[in-house]
């Protein structure tokens, strides 16, 4: 597993921009509280992965585990925690809190795996308020996979690379 | 003594000042009186096979380094220079031959011994005690694997176990292959003190259908068919302070002998030739085992027929061991390591690591609704006013009825619903903690 960046292709900037506006639209719907929008906007087969960090003395070694994880998740498990938020029960949700993805330095990659997918790199910045705990933050580095379909992109598969070995709770709650 | 209550700690009619989790005289005397004394789970010797792994843990509130040394013995050493503190290792794990100072390059050993002092012949008095100066050691002792450590026990991990052993053994006797961690363990931080997440795992049944309502609304903690069969709760303790709660599924569910729930068939017979009918029946239809080991050492057997994806849906056990680390009396470090048999299928265990992870993760909503009740907790009772008064542990006292008995050791409340197993946890806790303030 391997937060490293590599370098971007040269890619038409028509679809750099494409892919940034889909990242925009999508982050709103988590932002805004809009969990039905957004699990529309995963292929069925979504999945959600962020990897252990470890810190090694070596920095040339990458920080993220290649099999263990933090959160994997499908779109049926995201559903499950995003949509339960409705349940008089979903007492971590309710009530709601202040959530902001900041998304930047969007770069579309090499090749993907499949001829129909984009890989697509960015950065975000995500801070998440449930008073009257302190506002948390968080910067990570995101992998994602977003499918062309005949309604537009879909994203089918991301992978979050946290900037922390030691997060605090709030910080693994959001979705990135 | 509790200022507001003038509890040292539990009292006959079952109350816990609120103090004990909020002032930072209670955490003083924690510091003074329990965490040195006591044994707590630093990690598994599986996480450092090779002579010279090691792994960043904490101690109670210590950073200490867990190490292979190169005769094969495991030390726990204090993560602090001896000549001015420097922290030695600041990653999470490596391998190394020796610990090297970042600041004056005093150099140790994996058994912690001072070795190098740059300038010792030409700069230090002749008569220099490298000797006296090795890292801090604390104790270790290895039990089916897991790694305990103490700075000063007051008594052997076997003693500070007593009967309780027996319910460990059970459930680590499992195979007969040993266990490994199926990854490092996650850790992050938490609000809330130390003993909110003790005293759950202790034995809070109670808690389950409205913290985690909506797990059951959702067909997580069961399918609706075994979920209306009938459920069987016992609550053990032991006069360590070590408590375990119990819940078994009886009814026929069409299976002929025994059925350890979410283990592979395959090594049924395996299970039943391991522990023998008394430990196998902790086992035989059980949907959950979770306990504390005293005072912070928590462990949880989970068998759960889905966790929301339909093509993954098998019955599925995993085994979570847990410790929260006082950092204050407001928050917690949690470390959590997941163990799967040597032996198992590797697709059972992936699915034993998701299915934990899915339930106890700390993306997850399971878990996450405890934690929002911690933190309500702590948020609450943190006033001036709302310090004052008493936690109520008064539930399953007496009601016990005429259900079945348990053939395992210890203190047994033959009940699904009780907090037998916090009382005898704050009992053994005002034993130490409470004498000393």
């Amino acid at each position: 597993m391997s937060g490293s960046n590599g370098t971007a292709v040269a890619a038409d900037r028509a679809l750099v921009d494409a892919v940034t506006a889909f990242l925009y639209d999508e982050s709103a719907a988590l932002d805004e509280h809009r969990p039905q929008d957004w699990l529309d906007l995963l292929t069925e087969d979504f999945e959600y992965l962020v990897p252990l960090v470890e810190i090694y003395e070596d920095p040339a070694r990458s920080p993220y585990h290649p099999t263990t994880f933090l959160d994997h998740e499908s779109k049926g498990g995201l559903a499950l925690k995003l949509l339960r938020a409705a349940s008089d029960y979903a007492w971590a949700q309710r009530p709601t809190g202040f959530l902001r993805h900041f998304v930047g330095n969007v770069r579309v990659m090499g090749t993907p795996e499949r001829p129909d997918d984009v890989v697509v790199r960015s950065n975000v910045l995500v801070t998440w308020t449930r008073d009257p705990e302190p506002t948390r933050q968080m910067s990570a580095g995101r992998l994602d996979h977003v499918r062309r379909t005949d309604d537009g992109f879909r994203l089918s598969r991301r992978t979050v690379f946290l900037d922390t070995a030691h997060p605090h709770a709030a910080q693994l709650w959001v979705v990135y | 003594m509790d200022d507001a209550t003038g509890l040292p700690g539990i009292s006959s009619d079952h109350r816990m000042p609120r103090g004990a989790f909020v002032d930072d005289q209670v955490f003083a005397a924690e510091r003074a009186a329990l965490f040195p004394g006591s044994w707590q789970l630093v990690g598994h010797e599986s996480e450092i096979p090779e002579a010279g792994d090691y792994v960043r843990r904490r101690l109670f509130t210590d950073d200490v380094i867990v190490t292979r040394t190169r005769d094969g013995d495991v030390r726990v050493l204090l993560n602090s220079c001896a000549h001015r503190g420097t922290q030695l290792c600041r990653g999470t794990s490596g391998n190394t031959s020796t610990f090297r100072c970042s600041y004056h390059g005093w150099t140790y050993d994996g058994t912690g011994r001072l070795i190098g002092v740059p300038a010792l012949k030409t700069s230090y008095p002749e008569d220099f005690d490298k000797d006296g100066h090795s890292l801090v050691r604390a104790d270790v002792t290895s039990f089916h694997g897991l790694l305990f450590a103490a700075w000063a026990p007051e008594r052997p991990l076997e003693a500070s176990l007593g009967e309780f052993a027996w319910y460990l053994e059970a459930l680590l006797s499992v195979t007969s292959s040993g266990w490994s961690v199926y990854g490092p363990p996650v850790h992050y931080g938490r609000q809330g003190n130390w003993k909110l997440d003790t005293e759950n795992f202790a034995g809070d049944g109670y808690h389950l259908t409205t913290a985690h309502r909506s797990m059951y609304d959702e067909g997580v903690m069961g399918r609706d068919a075994e979920s209306e069969r009938k459920v069987i709760g016992h609550c053990v303790a032991t006069a360590e302070g070590n408590t375990l709660r119990t819940v078994h599924l009886t009814g026929p569910d069409g299976v002929d002998g025994p059925n350890y729930l979410g283990f592979p068939p395959s090594h049924f017979g395996e299970i039943t030739a391991n522990l023998g009918p008394e430990r196998a029946a902790l086992l035989d239809r059980n949907t959950v085992v979770h306990g504390n080991i005293f005072p912070n050492t928590c462990f949880i057997k989970v068998s759960l027929g889905s966790v929301g994806d339909e093509e993954e849906d098998d019955w599925t056990a995993f085994v979570m061991f847990r410790t929260p680390l006082p950092d204050s009396p407001h928050t917690s470090t949690l470390y959590q390591w997941v163990l799967v048999p040597n032996d198992y299928p590797q697709a059972w265990k992936d699915r034993s690591y998701k299915f934990a992870m899915r339930s106890h993760g700390p993306a997850q909503v399971f878990e996450v609704d405890d934690l929002e009740n911690f933190a309500r907790i702590d948020t609450a009772i943190s006033g001036v006013r709302s310090r004052r008064g008493t936690f109520d542990y008064n539930l399953g006292d007496g009601t016990a009825g005429e259900e079945p008995g348990w053939a395992g050791p210890g203190d047994i409340d033959p009940q699904n619903l009780s907090e037998h197993n916090q009382r005898a946890f704050y009992a053994r806790w005002s034993e130490l903690v409470g004498a000393a303030r």
